[in-house]
């Protein structure tokens, strides 16, 4: 060692043992030694200012934040700072003008390395385009040799705040976070994991009324892929600063590498946050790495809350009670498959995750479910009942017939003392059952979800072969799966099922009080099915069967009873016999108002009947009263979008149709469209109706072309639902040859009136009012055609028709005489024309109409 | 047994913070972790040793250290004779431990280094003067070769003193020998280092 070197060891000992500096010159006068020795002293003050001690901690040393200087930018003020970058504020001048952030590396840090860091960095983010992450736009050098990055700049706040600043609903939260997700998932799907999500990096964007969440800071992502971009970007003090938001795998990274499930976790955090406003474990009650506790749910969290709910309610325009409703169940599961301990048990992906919440948004099960049959069951109702639309009811009932099974089965076994054998055999078709169900799940060992038909299609194969020796639960079963069957339109199915269950319990001599009411039941159904396959004869026969029955057993005030005479109702209105109909559903009406109460959510269907028969026979005032009624009860009971909410705007546009206020009727029909359009398949019948409907009320407005568009729609599906001959579809040619005709194509406007007018004949017969309308329009063709002969004819036969199956007096009648008037003039039938003026003029005072206005 | 206290007291508004911390306001945490985080990153780094640190990102280690400080904020007996730096530094050691352990188990791909940028954050103004010609990276790395090619104990005596911020007698704990000669240790540790850094860089000479 040289004397310089000892001098220095010499000088260092003073300076640690004795805590002074000895001048150098103390030690050596040698020239050559004492610079040596100032050197060293240099160096080691060098260093020892280079390393940390306890009053060098609070000294940290800090680059001037000068604005850099960026060729085509105009920088602004510093937005922030990171471990590797600052972020300014800037405008773009060149080639398009631009607000972007500027994201510059600290002066001091622009090595090689840094640099390679950095690259990796901008690789990875130019590689994302995604509407809720922020977008690099470029990069480049400033003019004193640093790295930048221009990025889009996010005028925006925390995700989580601004939604409570707006106050924003659970249903927008969720909406909002789905986009999240996308985002990171397309990050990840270009290598990138964020690896710090958190209300602070998830932004909340406003355009006016348009809200964008902004994922920004993907400045700390990792690449995912192997090999030269492997780098990692940690910045110190942000991922480090949120420990809340760290995933297990993260805070215990021994185990294993952290992958894109890491994210994940951090997305269940921050959807706890905005669902509930607080995160699932307090600031202290991290989970800790290895023995990491379970999160608790988002809806326990917050009843754990106690007083401090109400305004976490309040801020998601809820009322706790309410948000308690909603989080519990299903989003509860989502937020904690999402956070589960073992990322194997998370959502593979934010994509799966986004896709959770979504079937969440359409009432299908969600993979977050647990496993239990009950909840399969309940949500396969539910579902079902968006999609198979009015036959709604019966699905519905699928889920209450299984309740009631099993109670039944109880009373069953105490009162006849059933064998253990058969109590066995009892909870195997609860299984059945509810197994059957669960293959609605999407996580079912089939992969895709099961059609309701494949899944009804497997559920009668079985029952047709397992259940031979208990005749009452086949019977029962096979009429709950008619009753899907007719709910899904396929009535051939639900025809041959419920036969079935009819002549198992007619074999079986149903003899007891509880069978009768289930041949009762099963006849019922079987009505209904055979009703709307169009064989109204043979419904008419199964239906009286079944309300005898009732009336006998359960008695004329029965609910059972009332529903009878719903049915015959029904029955009688689509034969045309308006006033029995009417009389019918009184009937119903005041059963049901009797038993429940005038608002119980049950009178609403029954208003909708009496209403519409009031409609029929000229009351359009009354016939509003009554369905306004029974609107407010199906939003009230069933929500805004539920197929019977649409089923009564389609009413209602009926009536403002027969009021003449075409533009109201076309607004009502397509609100009852829309609705059916969003819950039923596309060739369901009553989105054939809804068309056919609309195309009326267009055509007084003179738009025939989008009503020839609506009617053709109509027929299509129609044709696909009911085969080649029904009522239905017979409308709906009908409707079109006036169109056609309208539209001056004589010709074919009679071909398809003719085809709709042979069709009614053929399946309603001659006396059915419906005829009245093929017969009039072809009146209407007719006289165009100059052939009066067969007009005059036509329109007696209209007139004869309504005044037989409405009433002499009725609005409709008139219709039949207004174009026979001309014609009778033309023909010189000068004392028929005195006639068919006196008639209108008593009409025309019987609804106070005033007189006619000359043609 | 009776310590005298050498190492000042955390700063007034590191106990401020601290206190924070502990009523759970996450701001005073980060504050925390803001100041400490790149000198104990260093110290974990250092104290890893190259042949750690490929196969494990100091950064990483850093943050479970922090994780664990965090959990533990309650058992750290703020204002008493141990430093903060200490604490962490205790937390990070067994931290590094355990990986070790881990790695001699075989349990993870190993491949990663991503060298990180020593007491660049705590450099101050006094080394930016005087190396203002070099990048402080450069100057960082340089001092972390150094330190890293020290001998066991001239390497550990300045990382529990400098990094650590422990007291003399403290260090004397650790490594069996008395204050005094703790202080001698660290004085040869640092002139030792003082030649390295001159012998490996002269270019580094102002």
């Amino acid at each position: 060692m040289s004397d310089a070197r000892q001098l220095f060891e010499r000088w260092l000992e003073v300076r640690t043992v004795e805590g002074r500096d000895l001048p150098a010159e103390d030690l050596t006068q040698d020239p050559a030694s004492l610079k040596e020795l100032r050197g060293l002293i240099e160096s080691f003050k060098a260093i020892d200012g280079a390393l940390p001690s306890p009053t060098h901690t609070a000294l940290v040393f800090e680059a001037p934040r000068e604005p850099p200087q960026v060729h085509r930018f105009e920088v602004g003020e510093l937005l922030g700072e990171g471990g590797m970058g600052e972020v300014w504020a800037a405008r773009q001048t060149s080639p398009i003008t631009r607000p972007v952030a500027l994201k510059v590396i600290k002066r001091g840090l622009d090595t090689a390395q840094v640099m390679h860091r950095f690259e990796a960095e901008r690789q990875s983010l130019a590689a994302m385009a995604h509407p809720a992450i922020a977008q690099v736009f470029e990069a480049g050098v400033t003019a004193d040799g640093r790295p930048y990055f221009a990025m889009e700049r996010v005028t925006g706040t925390a995700i989580t705040h601004r939604c409570d600043q707006l106050a924003l609903s659970v249903q927008r939260r969720l909406e909002l976070f789905v986009e999240v997700c996308r985002g990171v998932h397309h990050a990840h799907q270009k290598g990138v994991i964020h690896r710090d999500l958190k209300p602070s990096n998830v932004l909340l964007q406003e355009d006016g009324d348009l809200l964008q969440p902004k994922i920004i800071d993907f400045g700390i992502a990792k690449a995912v892929t192997q090999g030269e971009a492997h780098v990692t970007l940690t910045e110190l003090g942000q991922v480090i600063g949120t420990p809340a938001y760290m995933s297990p795998e993260q805070a215990d990274f021994s185990r294993q590498d952290v992958d894109t499930r890491s994210d994940v976790y951090s997305l269940g955090v921050l959807l706890f946050e905005l669902l509930v406003g607080v995160r699932p474990f307090g600031d202290r009650d991290l989970p800790s790495p290895g023995g990491a506790a379970a999160a608790p749910t988002p809806s326990s969290r917050l009843s754990a809350l106690g007083g401090r709910a109400e305004p976490v309610a309040a801020r998601r325009d809820a009322r706790t009670q309410t948000l308690l409703r909603t989080l519990r169940g299903e989003l509860d599961w989502i937020v904690l498959k999402a956070l589960q301990v073992d990322r194997e048990k998370r959502y593979s992906s934010p994509a799966d995750f986004a896709e959770d919440i979504e079937r969440y948004f359409r009432n299908e099960p969600v993979e977050a479910g647990p496993p239990g049959t009950a909840y399969h069951l309940k949500k396969f109702v539910r579902r079902h009942r968006l999609s198979v639309g009015v036959g709604v009811i019966a699905l519905l009932a699928l889920g209450s017939a299984f309740a009631g099974l099993t109670v039944g089965l109880e009373r069953a076994l105490e009162a006849e003392a059933r064998t253990r054998a058969e109590a066995l055999l009892s909870q195997n078709v609860a299984d059945f059952l509810a197994e059957l169900f669960e293959r609605a799940s999407p996580t079912a060992e089939l992969g895709a979800e099961l059609s309701v038909r494949e899944l009804l299609d497997q559920g009668a194969d079985r029952i047709g072969t397992e259940l031979e020796d208990q005749p009452r639960v086949r019977s029962r079963l096979l009429v709950t799966m008619g009753r899907a069957y007719n709910g899904l339109g396929q009535y051939e199915d639900a025809s041959a099922l419920l036969k079935d269950a009819v002549a198992t319990l007619e074999t079986g001599g149903a003899d007891a009080p509880d069978d009768e009411l289930d041949l009762a039941k099963a006849l019922y159904e079987l009505a209904e099915v055979t009703l709307a396959t169009g064989a109204y004869d043979e419904a008419e026969t199964y239906s009286q069967r079944a309300k005898a029955i009732r009336l006998r057993v359960a008695g004329p005030e029965s609910m059972a009873h009332g529903q009878s005479h719903t049915q015959l109702g029904n029955l009688r209105w689509r034969k045309g016999l308006y006033p029995e109909a009417l009389e019918h559903h009184e009937t119903a009406l005041s059963i049901q108002e009797a038993a429940l109460g005038p608002d119980a959510g049950v009178l609403a269907k029954t208003l909708n009947n009496v209403a519409i028969l009031r409609m029929e026979q000229g009351n359009f005032e009354g016939a509003r009263d009554y369905m306004e009624r029974g609107l407010a009860l199906f939003k009230r009971d069933l929500g805004p979008t539920h197929p019977n909410v649409a089923s009564n705007y389609n009413n209602l546009g009926l009536v403002a149709s027969h009021l003449t206020d075409y533009g109201a009727c076309v607004a009502y029909l397509q609100k009852a469209l829309d609705i059916r359009r969003e819950n039923l398949a596309p060739d369901h019948p009553d989105i054939a109706e809804g068309l056919n409907n609309i195309g009326t009320c267009l055509h007084p407005q003179g738009r025939f072309e989008d009503a020839e568009v609506a009617f053709r729609e109509a027929i299509a599906i129609r044709r696909k639902v009911h085969g080649e001959q029904h009522p239905d579809i017979a409308s709906s040619l009908g409707n079109l040859g006036r169109v056609r005709a309208a539209l001056g194509d004589l010709e074919d406007g009679r071909r398809w009136i003719r085809e709709a007018h042979d069709m009614f004949l053929e399946t309603l017969g001659p006396e059915h009012p419906y005829l009245a309308f093929t017969l009039l329009w072809l009146a209407h063709i007719d006289v165009e055609a100059d052939d009066l002969e067969s007009a005059h004819r036509r329109l007696i036969r209209c007139r004869e028709i309504r005044q037989k199956s409405l009433d002499p007096l009725h609005p409709s009648v008139a219709d039949c005489l207004t174009p026979h008037f001309g014609v009778l003039k033309r023909l010189h039938l000068d004392a028929e024309l005195g006639e068919a003026e006196a008639l209108d003029a008593e009409i025309r005072e019987k609804y106070a109409l005033g007189p006619r206005d000359a043609d | 047994m009776l310590r005298s206290r050498h190492m000042p007291h955390p700063p007034d508004d590191d106990l401020q913070l601290l206190q924070e911390a502990r009523e759970g306001s996450i701001e005073a945490v980060n504050a925390l972790f803001a100041k400490y985080g790149q000198k104990l990153l260093s110290l974990i780094r250092l104290r890893m040793g190259p042949s750690l640190r490929r196969r494990l990102e100091s950064q990483d280690v850093l943050q479970h250290t922090m994780l664990k400080a965090y959990e533990r904020l309650d058992q750290f007996a703020g204002g008493g004779e141990t430093s903060l730096m200490a604490w962490f530094g205790a937390i990070a050691r067994n931290e590094i431990r355990d990986q070790a352990r881990f790695f001699a188990r075989g349990g993870r791909d190993v491949g990663r280094d991503v060298p990180l940028d020593l007491a660049v954050g705590a450099a101050h103004h006094t080394l930016r003067t005087e190396v203002s010609r070099l990048h402080l990276l450069a100057q960082a790395r340089l001092l972390e070769q150094a330190i890293e090619s020290l001998e066991d104990n001239h390497k550990e005596v300045i990382l529990l003193r400098r990094f650590e911020e422990l007291s003399f007698p403290q260090i004397g704990e650790h490594l069996g020998k008395t204050p005094d000669a703790c202080r001698m240790l660290y004085s040869r540790a640092m002139a030792a280092l003082t030649f390295r850094v001159r012998d490996a860089a002269p270019a580094a000479r102002a």
